[in-house]
């Protein structure tokens, strides 16, 4: 009945898994990278619609905590990826992955933190939103953050070139 | 067994869709934190929402939030529901028989060997004790709804709670709600309670396991002794178990180590290690110490006291391998104050030439400072 803390975890990400199989959320694929570590998952998702994202797949990579669910997972896109909310690095800035209390930036309301009910479903949803939605508040790339507001049309540019790297109609 | 409970994981996905309000029923008898069955369910009574014991007490550990509504919760606010843990512990049990039956309405080609399978990797324990079932290829669970016309072949005799003796699984209510009189039926069964012991040594019951005995009739244990401790039921847990004091809850800071060792040497529990570890060890214990407190159907401290130990050896594994090291929830939290794109081990390893030359400087310095002190 109590299991031990790594299993907890485990067994969690296994449902969280199957329940993603079988129900998977409309632009989003993912699961662990390998079956033999459950603590590390690729995720792809698909640009949304009417933004300028849209036509592109963004593989990101996310990582587990051994104490899962307390602890929120890390997430870091793997390809270029020009957002105002996504580090340089690509390592991924929204609030549902930082518990309360927790914020970098001192921006974000508590309202949409990390919590051991949050799931990793939520999260992708959470990132495709904000990939259609920046917000500039809490910029994690300033000079995206900058762009964004002030030349739109620079910014969907080179969103757009990079999506184009990513998927290997490299033109420059 | 551990490898089969890894390996089944049950959802409420398993129910057909035809059966949407089963899958709904399914989800809310579950813990928001660990998504499974609830087990020994605490309720806050500051918003209401429920969690498993055990989930919620290291949640609370973490952050002294109710994780739904982020409303501020703290241990004492916790109730036990224990009509709640009545309601799972039947809702488990009947939920493999009739997902079962189920199955077997569907499918044509049907075979006794899912049913043992699906019942094996269950990660609760055989409730139902059946007799007469073994050359049939239908499952015996299904008698169970069969209760308005008893058949002495397929019936389910269980064991009264209050007499100890055998009773048609039919007729126990009636049995129970006349205050265990002796009725015509429970005379002669002598014939059938000889078979039934040998049936339960044939499948590997130790009857005195306390555990895997009818918990379905402990449950009606439970609501008919309430004044009862529940540890009073279990053959296992009164009988060659060591009980440990209850611990509580420390402020780890004003402790010395030899205070703090001490303090997990008298709680019966091993006082190796970093104080990190001292610190992490006490922290589970107490979660889990209350959380069996808590269970319908609570462990003996010596289980626990393995259990506590597989966690931790889990935990070292984890510390020691590096990985998410910041939040492996052995030692103090480290909030990441640089920014999450801060590395420190890739720090460590790039800068590690100017640490030693530090090191080395240090030890030079401290090297003349003895000579200068002589």
């Amino acid at each position: 009945m109590y299991r031990n803390h790594g299993s907890t975890a485990l067994r969690r990400l296994m449902t969280e898994y199957r329940e993603l199989c079988l129900n998977p959320p409309e632009g989003i694929i993912a699961g662990p990278v390998s079956e033999d570590n459950f603590f590390e998952w690729e995720a792809l998702i698909m640009g949304p619609p009417d933004t300028p994202f849209e036509g592109g797949v963004f593989p990101a990579i996310i990582k587990f905590p051994k104490d899962y669910p307390l602890n929120p997972p890390s997430m870091r896109f793997t390809c270029p990826m020009f957002h105002p909310n996504v580090y340089s690095n690509g390592e991924v800035c929204i609030s549902i992955l930082h518990p309360p209390g927790e914020d970098p930036n001192q921006y974000e309301t508590s309202a949409e933190r990390w919590s051991p009910v949050q799931s990793v479903e939520k999260i992708l949803l959470s990132v495709l939103s904000m990939i259609a939605e920046p917000n500039d508040e809490s910029g994690a790339n300033v000079d995206a953050s900058k762009i964004w507001r002030e030349n739109r049309d620079e910014y969907n540019k080179i969103v757009k070139q990079n999506i184009k790297k990513t998927l290997g109609f490299t033109d420059a | 067994m551990e490898l089969n409970q890894q390996n089944h994981i049950d959802d409420p996905s398993e129910w057909p869709e035809e059966f949407p309000g089963m899958r709904e029923i399914d989800t809310r008898l579950r813990c928001p934190i660990c998504y499974e069955l609830l087990s020994g369910s605490l309720m806050s009574t500051n918003c209401g929402h429920v969690y498993c014991s055990l989930c919620i007490r290291r949640a609370l550990v973490t952050r002294k939030l109710c994780p739904c509504c982020f409303e501020p919760l703290d241990e004492h606010q916790l109730v036990l529901a224990r009509q709640l843990d009545e309601l799972v512990e039947f809702f488990r049990t009947s939920r493999v028989d009739v997902l079962n039956a189920l199955r077997h309405s569907t499918s044509s080609s049907f075979d006794s060997i899912s049913i043992e399978e699906s019942s094996q990797i269950d990660s609760t324990p055989q409730e139902t004790i059946k007799t007469g079932d073994k050359d049939s290829n239908f499952p015996a669970n299904l008698s169970k709804t069969d209760r308005s016309s008893p058949n002495a072949d397929t019936d389910i005799y269980v064991e009264c709670p209050g007499c100890q003796k055998l009773i048609q699984g039919s007729k126990i209510n009636w049995h129970l709600d006349n205050y265990c009189k002796n009725s015509d039926f429970a005379d002669g069964l002598q014939n059938k309670k000889t078979k039934y012991r040998e049936t339960t040594k044939n499948k590997g019951i130790v009857r005195d396991g306390g555990n895997n005995v009818n918990l379905v009739s402990n449950r009606i244990d439970n609501r008919r002794m309430n004044q009862t401790k529940p540890s009073m039921i279990f053959g296992a847990t009164q009988r060659k178990d060591v009980l440990l004091a209850k611990p509580s809850k420390l402020v780890y800071s004003i402790l010395s180590d030899s205070k703090l060792k001490k303090i997990l040497k008298d709680l019966g529990l091993p006082s190796t290690g970093t104080r990190n570890q001292l610190e992490a060890r006490h922290t589970e214990w107490v979660s889990r110490y209350f959380a069996n407190e808590d269970s319908i159907n609570p462990k003996s401290h010596n289980k626990l006291l393995k259990e506590l130990a597989q966690w931790e050896a889990n935990v070292q594994k984890t510390a020691s391998s590096g990985f998410a090291n910041k939040r492996s929830g052995v030692g103090k939290k480290v909030v990441d104050v640089i920014g999450p794109s801060f590395n420190s081990e890739d720090y460590l390893a790039a800068n590690a030439d100017v640490f030693d030359e530090l090191k080395l400087k240090a030890q030079q310095n401290k090297g003349k400072r003895k000579k200068a002190d002589e």
